[in-house]
């Protein structure tokens, strides 16, 4: 372990450590953990070469603040929390480098609500249960191995290693999503499906829904058209990501990387996983509508984007 | 296996969910989970048994969605049910120190003429099977609790539910593995850690046997317990 790193000055409303996550546990009832917004994570390592399992920060809501102990070649992607280095406004998607005293600070969200924050070879956290990502509920991850969200005067390490003399490299502009437009997510349609009656399904993709206040890594909840379950619930069977449940009171909860492994509500299908990272950076009240996905053509984009990041 | 008693759905880009037959029981589907885990260990993420299914979470980037379906028919279909009769189950004993200062829920037993007494028998007397695992890592849905000890949950939970109570919740019992909020019937507790974060991390899996033993209260404390 090095003794150098950043220091974290304040923490905000939810900093966590998190790498690509926490596989092959599911079966004990634990849960993968990992990046929500998985793009903007594989972006932020990607830009400084980093491999794809480096442990990241992903700072919710910004008001977060960190002061490097020594040089260093940082990137951030995502959600747009008006970063600055001591005053200094910088790109988002892009890398840089912060000097040994400077302060790195995100503000209010501009666009999004989450920016992840990688260091050239990852930062140095140890691994619990195979995995540095942090799960608050499960008491699993993060620096102390206990689940903890960051906390000020955490310092969080990384190698040294040498900062570029060429100028930050931004990602182009075709890749960088605006996650303040209202959401379509495409649907594989699975699990209960076809037990939902022509009604209800008609009213799914017909509908809008807003983002409810109540939604967090475990899960988005959606508010506005009611949509009526076939039948009040399930014996509990395994829960992909991105699962769409809807429980009795009709208001559907899609599932994100914090999700319970099984559960006893009826199931519409899944989300797109391409279109995950879009909902996990939308606000309460953003809107969102579905439309039905084709499984085969959303998996060939899936495994592109998973061979292009190298998962 | 014969094809009639089982189905094979991709439910998305990286999940498939096999569904059997109720004549398929819990054991079998626990130690299918095991095989496809051990023959497909490359290309599979998480296998999840529970109750009637499994969850196989894969990386369709490793191999073509129509061959890990062709591979999990196979392995499934390959499955000699009868197998199973041979094998001894793995069965765990749990010990359980069940007091009126432990039974936080006794009351509504009594409301419905169950006894502390009545509570240890029929609790103890039973052998219950792990039919899922998940709500929190380690806690193990067993099956299934004898009709006079079923018991509604909570509507409203406890916001806080110690570590080791063991409790009720209609035809399942279960042992909390840590501190967390829960609406189950507490009708004891076990001084034995069920989740520990090094391997093999809990006792037991689906499919599995689980007994529980009554204790005393001076044992509990021996083992470690705490009140």
């Amino acid at each position: 372990m090095s003794f150098t790193g950043l220091i974290v000055e304040k923490p905000g409303s939810l900093s966590l450590i998190q790498d690509f996550g926490r596989f092959g546990l599911a079966h004990l009832g634990i849960t993968q953990g990992g990046p929500v917004d998985d793009y903007a994570y594989s972006w932020a390592n990607h830009l400084l070469e980093n491999p794809v399992n480096c442990s990241t920060i992903e700072i919710t809501l910004g008001n977060t603040s960190f002061k490097a102990l020594e040089d260093c070649h940082l990137a951030i992607c995502g959600g747009d929390l008006n970063a600055s280095i001591n005053g200094e406004p910088i790109s988002n998607w892009s890398d840089f480098s912060l000097r040994k005293g400077q302060t790195l600070k995100f503000g209010m969200p501009r666009n999004g609500l989450r920016s992840y924050l990688a260091v050239k070879g990852g930062f140095e956290v140890e691994k619990h249960l195979g995995s540095t990502s942090t799960v608050v509920r499960e008491s699993l991850g993060g620096i102390a191995r206990n689940g903890d969200a960051l906390k000020a005067g955490d310092i969080i390490g990384f190698k040294p290693h040498p900062v570029p003399t060429r100028k930050s490299r931004q990602m182009t502009f075709r890749f960088k999503p605006d996650y303040n437009l209202p959401i379509t997510l495409r649907v594989i349609e699975g699990y209960q499906h076809n037990d939902f009656s022509p009604e209800s399904v008609s009213e799914f993709y017909s509908g809008h829904f807003e983002i409810s206040p109540n939604s967090n890594r475990m899960g988005y909840r959606l508010e506005g058209q009611m949509i009526t379950p076939p039948y009040e619930g399930i014996l509990s069977e395994g829960i992909a990501l991105g699962s769409i449940q809807i429980p009795n009171d009709g208001n559907p909860i899609i599932l994100l990387n914090d999700h319970q492994t099984i559960g006893g509500y009826p199931k519409f299908g899944c989300v797109a996983r391409i279109d995950l990272p879009r909902l996990a950076q939308a606000k309460p009240g953003q809107s969102v509508s579905f439309v039905q996905g084709d499984r085969q053509g959303l998996q060939d984009v899936w495994c592109q984007w998973a061979q292009f990041f190298g998962y | 296996m014969n094809q009639r008693q089982f189905s094979i759905s991709p439910i998305s880009e990286c999940s498939i969910l096999v569904r059997f037959h109720e004549e398929i029981t819990v054991e079998h589907i626990g130690e299918l989970a095991h095989q496809i885990t051990d023959k497909l260990s490359h290309i599979v993420m998480n296998v999840v048994p529970s109750y009637r299914t499994i969850l196989i979470d894969y990386l369709p980037f490793r191999i073509h969605e129509s061959q890990i379906l062709q591979e999990l028919n196979h392995i499934i279909a390959r499955f000699d049910v009868q197998s199973m009769d041979n094998k001894q189950p793995n069965y765990i004993s749990i010990p359980v120190y069940y007091s009126d200062e432990t039974a936080l829920d006794l009351d509504r037993f009594k409301d419905i003429g169950i006894s502390l007494a009545q509570i240890i028998e029929l609790h103890t007397q039973s052998v219950f099977t792990v039919s899922a695992i998940g709500f929190a890592p380690g806690f193990a849905f067993l099956s299934d609790v004898p009709k006079a000890l079923q018991m509604p949950r909570h509507k409203t939970p406890r916001t806080y539910v110690p570590a080791g109570c063991v409790a009720i919740a209609d035809s399942k019992t279960a042992v909390y593995p840590s501190d967390s909020p829960g609406g189950w019937n507490i009708i004891g507790r076990t001084p034995i850690s069920l989740f520990t974060d090094t391997p093999p991390f809990i006792p037991f899996e689906v499919g599995d046997k689980v007994t529980f033993g009554s204790i005393t209260k001076q044992e509990y404390i021996n083992l470690g317990g705490k009140l």
